[in-house]
């Protein structure tokens, strides 16, 4: 893992507004694989405009869950990389100033590719007149012209050209930056003891997913999820001390789980200092703070019993 | 909740002897007892049932064992009243050691009862 570090970009409108965020997200197709690799999957959200689909014809962007982002930058994968909104205006000013050459470079682009695929088509053509003995200089006519630039393809990017005007060159890594930013995210999205949660599962090699679907917070894979069915849904961070259990969030969890071969998870943060919750509020200067509290958790797998 | 402790005492008493039934005469077990350890909880005293099912309760045990229930009552989580830590405390104070798995047995506002197994950690679906 000598490599560049992945790059997360994150859209705020204004530093001091939480719910001014934005949620990760990933443009990168390498970083894709290499996220892939250290087990975290996000979601990926790209589609066309004027073609909205079903996931499995989805691209880039890759949305990351809060806690998968914090992972990342907690153990050095990653880094974030702001982009300050609103992102109307953003685009309206690039487009302004750069849209004639960024017009430009998209069409050289296409009319480049188009240029290059009529050559191949044209070639195969020929040969294969040649295999059939007719002589290709007297098949010219412009039904087969016509015919090549009706099948030309139009090729969907990997990468945005306009992005690279979003941000003023490479930031400097700035860690209170990057602190500030992980807790916006925090604040908007989650808390910092459902990222222990996830922390310590992901050190127990899981996979984890968004969880809406079965009720839950996260579900977890025992490995690759196109390898392996989920195992286990896991609910909110609980108060280790303090927060009661839920019966009727924890029954229908878990009925619901049992039928779909899933445990229903619970789990908490042991912390003494738990009641400021304040506490928890990192400093990405000593992040093994946060790293070494994996041990602090505290883990119960529920299923139906199979009767009553 | 300072004045109430014995009527919280007869209320343990109540929802105890409803799982006890319900687990020898509706479900068929065996040996169905209280247990004899207590553990001090919230103002009252926690104990479990213990008994022998009919069938094995998952296709993952080797043999039918002897399962121990934790009786609680479905309107007690709004006391606050099982957390996270008095789980990990029944399973150190009430359970044998290495005791994996215990019984919730969850006593409804209308009599029925509904049992969970609760593992403690990460554990893996049971096989069908």
């Amino acid at each position: 893992m000598s490599e560049s570090k992945i790059c997360i970009k994150l859209v705020v409108h204004d530093l001091n507004d939480p719910e001014s965020v934005i949620c990760p997200m990933i443009f990168n197709l390498d970083d894709m694989v290499k996220l892939r690799r250290l087990g975290v999957c996000g979601i990926l959200a790209g589609t066309l405009p004027f073609a909205a689909q079903q996931n499995i014809f989805l691209t880039i962007p890759l949305k990351l869950m809060v806690e998968e982002t914090i992972w990342l930058v907690l153990n050095g994968y990653a880094e974030l990389q702001l982009i300050q909104g609103p992102m109307t205006s953003l685009m309206t000013n690039i487009l302004e100033t750069k849209g004639d050459e960024l017009f430009k470079l998209a069409r050289d682009k296409l009319l480049r590719s188009f240029d290059l695929q009529r050559q191949y088509k044209k070639e195969q053509h020929a040969l294969k007149l040649q295999k059939l003995g007719i002589d290709p200089a007297r098949d010219n006519s412009s039904a087969n012209n016509k015919l090549i630039e009706s099948s030309l393809f139009v090729e969907t990017p990997n990468d945005s050209l306009t992005l690279q005007y979003c941000h003023q060159g490479k930031s400097p890594i700035d860690p209170t930056l990057d602190s500030m930013l992980l807790n916006l995210l925090i604040s908007n999205y989650s808390n910092w003891n459902n990222y222990l949660l996830y922390q310590s599962l992901k050190s127990q090699n899981y996979v984890m997913s968004p969880g809406g679907r079965f009720g839950g917070l996260f579900i977890a894979y025992p490995g690759d999820p196109l390898r392996y069915h989920s195992h286990l849904t896991i609910d909110n961070a609980l108060d280790y001390y303090n927060d009661p259990i839920d019966f009727i969030s924890l029954t229908s969890g878990a009925r619901l789980g049992t039928a779909v071969k899933k445990l229903w998870v619970i789990g908490g943060v042991k912390d003494e200092n738990s009641s400021t919750n304040k506490a928890n509020d990192i400093q990405l200067n000593q992040p093994e703070t946060l790293l070494t509290k994996r041990n602090d958790t505290s883990f119960f797998s529920i299923e139906w019993a199979g009767f009553g | 909740m300072e004045n109430n402790s014995s009527s919280d005492s007869n209320d343990r008493f109540a929802i105890e002897s409803l799982v006890k039934e319900n687990l020898a005469y509706f479900q068929y077990w065996k040996e169905v007892q209280l247990e004899d350890k207590t553990m001090p909880w919230r103002g009252t005293e926690l104990k479990l049932v213990s008994g022998i099912p009919p069938n094995k309760l998952s296709n993952d045990d080797p043999e039918i064992i002897k399962e121990y229930i934790l009786p609680v009552n479905m309107t007690q989580y709004k006391e606050e009243f099982i957390t996270l830590q008095c789980l990990d405390l029944v399973f150190e104070n009430l359970c044998e050691k290495d005791t994996k798995r215990i019984i919730l047995g969850i006593v409804n506002s209308d009599g029925t009862l509904v049992f969970y197994f609760i593992y403690k950690g990460i554990h893996k679906p049971k096989k069908n």
